[in-house]
């Protein structure tokens, strides 16, 4: 029986089935293969879409938080030009108030210095008056005196 | 024994042709599997590459609204400083302006009592002044009648 049997057709068969196992294998690694790199780059992805995800939240966040700063930045510089406008009229109040207080303390320095000449000047009026009235009480009685006495004697008056 | 022999020829050509079939469909197979999981990896490729993209964007973004934040900040205490100095100035210069207040009134109240007492030492000086001219006026008189009663005889007296 062995002996009837085509080696050529056995080879052949044997050929096609060391192709086939060859081939599969080969097709099975390669497919292995591309199917890892695929699940790596998956993983990839899924971390990188994570990372994305991260940095988009913080993006959120920082963007909030900047107008939450700018906010306050533009409130603050506006009460400080009020605050501002407020200093300068302060400021050119009082100047106006500085020389309204050196104008009326030279007027009245000036009328100090004119009140005390005029009250030293009423003093001297006044013992000029004393002296003088003085003087007519002593006249007066220089009258009575030559009323009353003899021509001969007035001059003991 | 020919019979025999075409059947073990015809089971193997068998052999060969299913053979054939099952290495066919099998690399048709394979050939489809492996094309469906290279696309996928190939979209999963060029998914990474946007992704990858994105974030490069994001991350330039996140890095400017950062750098932005800072500078609004390093901008914000710089305004809090001036504003806390312009305040500690409106603080002083209001004190300053309510004494020189005060200082004013009470300078203008010395000044009115100031010139009233002037004015009521002039009207003396005057009224002093306008009596001395009366007594001197008296005391000249006075001075007339003695010289009149010295020079006259004391029955004559009566006419100085």
């Amino acid at each position: 029986m062995k002996m009837d049997i085509n080696f050529g057709l056995l080879a052949v068969v044997i050929a096609v089935l060391i192709a086939f196992v060859t081939y599969t294998t080969y097709y099975q690694y390669s497919f292995k293969n591309v199917t890892g790199l695929y699940q790596n780059k998956l993983g990839e992805l899924d971390k990188i879409s994570t990372t994305l995800g991260t940095q988009k939240q913080e993006l959120n966040q920082t963007a909030y938080q900047l107008s939450i700063t700018t906010e306050r930045k533009d409130d603050l510089s506006s009460k400080k030009d009020v605050l501002k406008d407020e200093r300068d009229k302060l400021e050119s109040d009082l100047s106006k108030t500085k020389d309204s207080l050196s104008e009326a303390t030279s007027k009245l320095d000036q009328a100090a210095s004119q009140l005390s000449q005029t009250q030293a000047e009423v003093s001297t009026a006044k013992d000029e008056i004393s002296s003088l009235q003085a003087k007519i009480n002593t006249l007066n009685r220089e009258i009575d005196c030559l009323e009353d006495t003899a021509d001969a004697d007035e001059s003991k008056c | 024994m020919e019979i025999t022999k075409k059947n073990i020829n015809l089971g193997l050509f068998v052999i060969i042709v299913a053979t054939l079939v099952a290495f066919a469909s099998f690399t048709t197979y394979y050939q489809y599997s492996y094309k469906n999981t290279t696309a996928l990896y190939q979209n999963k490729l060029d998914e990474l590459d946007r992704v990858m993209t994105t974030l490069k964007v994001t991350k330039e973004q996140l890095e400017k609204a950062a750098s932005s934040v800072s500078e609004s900040t390093e901008e914000t205490e710089q305004i809090s400083s001036e504003y806390n100095q312009l305040k500690d100035e409106k603080d002083k210069l209001e004190s300053d302006l309510s004494k020189n207040k005060r200082s004013l009134a009470d300078t203008r109240a010395q000044l009115t009592q100031t010139e009233l007492q002037l004015t009521q030492a002039q009207a003396d000086l005057a009224a002093a002044k306008s009596e001395i001219t009366v007594l001197q006026n008296r005391v000249d008189e006075i001075n007339r009648d003695i010289s009149c009663l010295k020079s006259t005889a004391d029955a004559d007296e009566g006419n100085c």
